[in-house]
């Protein structure tokens, strides 16, 4: 009984991933990964919706991981038990368990109109950020706890500093921990539609966009476009090579990040 | 009638006790661990190049003693009361740079700790926390410290290897290596062959027997035998109070406490 409820997991996957390639595979082809959009979508290419992922997604990423791993570094480090902090954690669980379509009304009333940055690449990457900062942040701060107490030791009977103990070693140490929380976060931002509908926009499908300021098509919301609007199987047969690209993207971005995370693990197995 | 006289006796050989110039020195060091009191009013002086060792059963209060030599108590949470005096300097003053005074000071722990990096980084560290980057520099001090621990034949072609991944009597050694790298004048060791096999245990006591000409060393031991091959001066501490210091000679042969009889016979431990 428990290992057929553990088989479904991977049988979910299996097949999925199983029907995208039986029917998305056939239409990927150089034209399709590099070229622009017609007829919206119905034919071409889907090069700016891929482009527009990776730039908000890369936005995204820039401003959620330093924020999070700094607020890591704070609370796992520096911060004294007390009312404050707690109340802090408090907000981070919450936020984490917001929906995204709320963190996407957010996003669009306060970056897209109060902050004037209308539908663009750079409050698509800025809501996202909210979205993964809570992620972030506690995986960060997961694997900063798991330090051992006798590195931290070493490092301080020889005379380093706290920051430099923090920088040197604790960070170090927690690297592996901290990039799979990245990660995480990374494959939540990327396969995100809600939040970047409202804050990037719909994006024209064949504008590539190169200003932050610019408004995006990103990968998810171009599938969107495809599923709902398609009125031909060939149409709809390219949202299942715009969602193969997505994964493919998305494995790809793992698999490197597995690496970079390999070379930290070295050191301490 | 018979015991009052021989304590008040043997107080006052220990006030007779005269060490020159002792390189550390406390006086009615007391600490506590919240409302637990682990030191009650103990002062103790630690002859140079000479090897102290501190004895007596578990949870006497050996270790918080070493730990305040070299303010690493701190970071367990301990509060100190008294002072300790390194070089006539009140080391728990206002004034002391911690940094500074940890490099006097070195440590080594009872379970080998070498840092998540390579061996030749882990020697490296306590030099370069310093900024002290010009390989050259590096390389020698790296050599040295490793030939004095007897490790640089056994390493020089993998220093660049993960240093976890040497054998458990190896990683003590480069722990020593790693302390002595940045010129210490004092070498505090925390029980440390008690995690290691016979013949890595007798390799350190060894070393620590050759390293005593150049440095003053402080040794926790449980092991009554390896005191009495390694201690020219010795310190018996029981319940968290001094029972006696003296020559290690005076006190296996002759001691003046009843405790320390009855220890030294294996009566407790």
């Amino acid at each position: 009984m428990l290992l057929v409820t553990s088989l479904i997991p991977p049988a979910t996957m299996v097949s999925v991933l199983l029907y995208l390639g039986l029917r998305g595979f056939h239409v990927i082809n150089w034209e399709f990964l590099a070229g622009f959009p017609r007829f919206a979508g119905q034919e071409g290419g889907i090069l700016p919706a891929i482009i527009g992922s990776l730039y908000v997604t890369g936005i995204c990423l820039l401003v959620a991981v330093p924020l999070g791993v700094g607020a890591a570094i704070y609370l796992a480090e520096y911060a004294p038990d007390n009312l404050l902090t707690r109340i802090a954690r408090f907000f981070i669980a919450c936020l984490a368990g917001m929906p995204s379509i709320v963190i996407g009304l957010f996003g669009y009333t306060f970056l897209v109109h109060e902050l004037k940055l209308g539908f663009s690449v750079l409050a698509g990457g800025l809501a996202l950020a909210f979205m993964i900062l809570p992620w972030t942040v506690v995986t960060s701060e997961e694997s900063i706890k798991a330090v051992p107490k006798e590195f931290k030791d070493a490092s301080l009977a020889l005379g380093a500093t706290k920051w430099q103990t923090i920088k040197d070693i604790t960070i170090k140490t927690a690297m592996p921990g901290i990039i799979t929380g990245i990660l995480l976060g990374f494959g939540k931002a990327i396969g995100e539609t809600a939040v970047v509908l409202f804050t990037a926009g719909m994006g024209v499908g064949a504008f590539l966009p190169l200003s932050p300021f610019d408004p995006a098509r990103t990968l998810p919301v171009h599938l969107y476009i495809l599923a709902t609007q398609s009125n031909t199987s060939a149409g709809f047969d390219r949202a299942y090579g715009t969602a193969l690209t997505l994964l493919t993207l998305f494995t790809l971005s793992s698999i490197a990040a597995l690496l970079v995370r390999r070379r930290f693990l070295r050191w301490v197995r | 009638m018979g015991e009052i006289g021989l304590s008040l006796v043997c107080e006052a050989a220990i006030e007779d006790l005269v060490i020159e110039n002792p390189v550390i020195r406390t006086e009615r060091l007391s600490v506590f661990y919240g409302k637990f009191q682990a030191l009650r009013d103990v002062s103790i002086r630690i002859p140079a190049r000479q090897i102290t060792a501190i004895m007596g059963p578990s949870g006497c209060g050996k270790s918080t003693l070493l730990k305040s030599m070299n303010r690493l108590i701190e970071l367990d949470g301990g509060k100190v009361l008294g002072k300790v005096y390194f070089n006539g300097t009140d080391i728990y003053g206002d004034r002391i740079d911690v940094s500074w005074f940890r490099r006097k000071v070195g440590m080594v722990f009872q379970k080998p700790n070498p840092l998540p990096m390579s061996i030749y980084d882990n020697v490296a560290y306590g030099l370069r926390i310093q900024g002290i980057g010009d390989k050259s520099v590096l390389d020698e001090v790296v050599r040295r410290s490793l030939e004095i621990v007897g490790l640089w034949g056994e390493v020089r072609d993998r220093l660049k290897e993960p240093a976890l991944k040497l054998s458990g009597g190896q990683q003590q050694r480069l722990c020593i290596a790693r302390a002595l790298a940045v010129e210490p004048e004092v070498l505090l060791l925390d029980e440390p062959t008690s995690s290691l096999d016979p013949a890595s245990a007798k390799r350190v006591e060894k070393l620590l027997t050759k390293l005593k000409q150049n440095y003053t060393i402080v040794i926790v031991t449980h092991n009554v035998h390896q005191a009495m091959r390694l201690a020219d001066h010795t310190i018996f501490l029981y319940m968290g109070k001094l029972i006696e210091e003296g020559p290690a000679r005076q006190l296996f042969t002759n001691p003046t406490s009843r405790i320390t009889y009855a220890y030294l016979n294996g009566e407790f431990s």
